[in-house]
């Protein structure tokens, strides 16, 4: 399980963040909300182990990413922004690599490098040079590293981005597959994704949390666009009006 | 463990990129022809001796003219020059290329320490650096063959280059650390390795104590001394204490990288 306490991030006299707890308990799928510029990929750095904070502190399965960090490095799978592929690797060493930087015992890393190329169509492309692959592969690839290691949380920053409609749905079934035994922290801008993977969906603005969801508790007469764009604008006007825009996403 | 996995799959990226066999063969190229120019004129050299003993009756005079001396002390003077400008474009996508591809991310949540990371590379560039003094083996085979020079300060010579290598490779993963860019890496690197030479520079034209100090700053002071056969501690602990220095200071700035 997540359970960031009080986070707090500061370059020099900037606040990234201030204040932010929350939690994700085991099983759970949450979704991870926020206009950009908020903070959401400095959180997830930090509840990585790539950043410290500042003050406050984050356990990872009970573990502290301020005093036990490479515990918490063992327990995590990651996919930032950017993918992080070697362009000059073929598929398949990449993989290879991923297991054995992960510490994954040599008997299961066949089965689970396996089991990664099937989940994430990456079958046909096993040989393929990383630099030769389109986005939405070099996605898929991404995806893989993060979950190859089965690791009980992980923490994904735009999963779906760049791939198309059909790879997004077996992305979806993917993060679904992990409910039970991990713990899924998702980052995205499509609000749809949130609606149809995640128990919860909380929202950061300009560093701080400021909105907890349900997504069960989301009624026909709101969706999470509304509540995100109230949230969100309660804090730049410091009022509680929403702007009358028109609410179709394309 | 972990340094081992790291070093692995350096080697992998190094030897699939056509970078490293263009600067291996340049590298081959210069001193193979190096080679190839001194044995002429120690040709030249050797015919001249042999004319000046016959003509005084002293055959004692053709000792001065070793294989040493005049053939092998050239190539390895020649191939630490070499050296220094070339490792800092052996060295120069170790890091940079992290930064590049954003796998900065991927190594620092990854179960691996920091200083595992940069000592896989250091050891994979070390490596690296063994597969090009191992092209000059074959100067060495011909010259073993076909003349018979003393073994012992050909030994120390290939230290002496190898620590000096290793010190430079050193200096290129630091400068490749600070940068995304490659060409500021080599840049910073030679500006480096050109400060350390610059060293010797004063060393020549001061006085007394400063000039005695000078001196045992000065790297080339301490590659001659190899080169000429003594193994001086201080020598040794001359290049270590760079090697170290440098190691050090990548360290450093790989952490300062994650904002720790």
């Amino acid at each position: 399980m997540i359970e960031a306490k009080s986070l707090e991030k500061k370059y020099g006299l900037f606040t990234a963040l201030s204040n932010v707890s929350f939690s994700v308990n085991k099983g759970e799928i949450v979704g991870f909300l926020g206009p950009n510029g908020a903070g959401k990929t400095t959180t997830m750095r930090i509840l990585t182990g790539y950043y410290l904070p500042t003050s406050g502190d984050a356990l990872i399965d009970g573990f502290s990413v301020v005093t036990n960090p490479m515990e918490v490095k063992k327990r995590i799978g990651y996919l930032p922004e950017t993918p992080p592929l070697y362009p000059e690797m073929t598929v398949l060493s990449y993989l290879k690599f991923i297991l054995e930087i992960k510490k994954i015992k040599k008997n299961l890393r066949k089965d689970y490098l396996e089991w990664a190329l099937e989940k994430c169509g990456l079958k046909d492309r096993r040989r393929s040079v990383i630099s030769t692959l389109s986005k939405g592969f070099r996605q898929r690839v991404g995806l893989a590293q993060a979950v190859i290691h089965r690791p009980s949380v992980i923490i994904l920053d735009e999963p779906t981005v760049g791939l198309d409609p059909l790879q997004i749905i077996e992305i979806r079934e993917l993060i679904q597959d992990f409910r039970k035994d991990h713990t899924v922290l998702l980052s995205t801008h499509i609000l749809s994704e949130v609606t149809a993977t995640c128990e919860r969906a909380v929202i950061i603005h300009s560093g701080k949390i400021v909105h907890e969801q349900a997504i069960k508790d989301l009624s026909e007469k709101k969706s999470l666009e509304e509540i995100f764009l109230e949230v969100i604008s309660r804090d730049n006007f410091g009022s509680n009006q929403v702007q009358n825009k028109d609410l179709s996403v394309a | 463990m972990s340094i081992w996995i790291i070093i692995k799959r350096e080697l992998k990226s190094l030897f699939v990129s056509p970078v490293a066999y263009v600067v291996l063969g340049l590298f081959a190229l210069g001193t193979g022809y190096y080679f190839s120019f001194s044995m002429q004129r120690f040709d030249m050299l050797l015919r001249n001796a042999q004319l000046q003993a016959r003509m005084m009756q002293n055959p004692q005079m053709l000792n001065y003219v070793n294989l040493n001396s005049f053939l092998i002390n050239n190539v390895t003077s020649f191939t630490f020059m070499l050296l220094l400008f070339s490792v800092p474009f052996f060295s120069m996508r170790l890091f940079t290329e992290e930064r590049v591809n954003s796998t900065y991310e991927l190594l620092l949540t990854s179960p691996i320490s920091i200083s595992q990371i940069v000592l896989g590379k250091f050891f994979a560039a070390v490596i690296f650096l063994l597969v090009a003094l191992s092209t000059n083996a074959v100067f060495l085979a011909v010259m073993f063959s076909f003349g018979n020079p003393e073994i012992g300060p050909v030994f120390s010579s290939y230290l002496g280059l190898f620590l000096a290598g290793v010190t430079f490779m050193s200096i290129g993963l630091f400068a490749s650390s600070i940068t995304k860019h490659q060409i500021i890496a080599v840049i910073v690197a030679l500006a480096i390795n050109l400060s350390l030479l610059m060293v010797s520079w004063g060393a020549e034209n001061a006085y007394g104590n400063l000039s005695s100090f000078l001196n045992k700053a000065a790297i080339t002071t301490h590659f001659q001394n190899f080169n000429q056969g003594v193994i001086y501690v201080s020598g040794v602990v001359y290049f270590l204490s760079l090697i170290i220095l440098f190691v050090t200071a990548t360290q450093i700035s790989v952490k300062s990288l994650a904002r720790n």
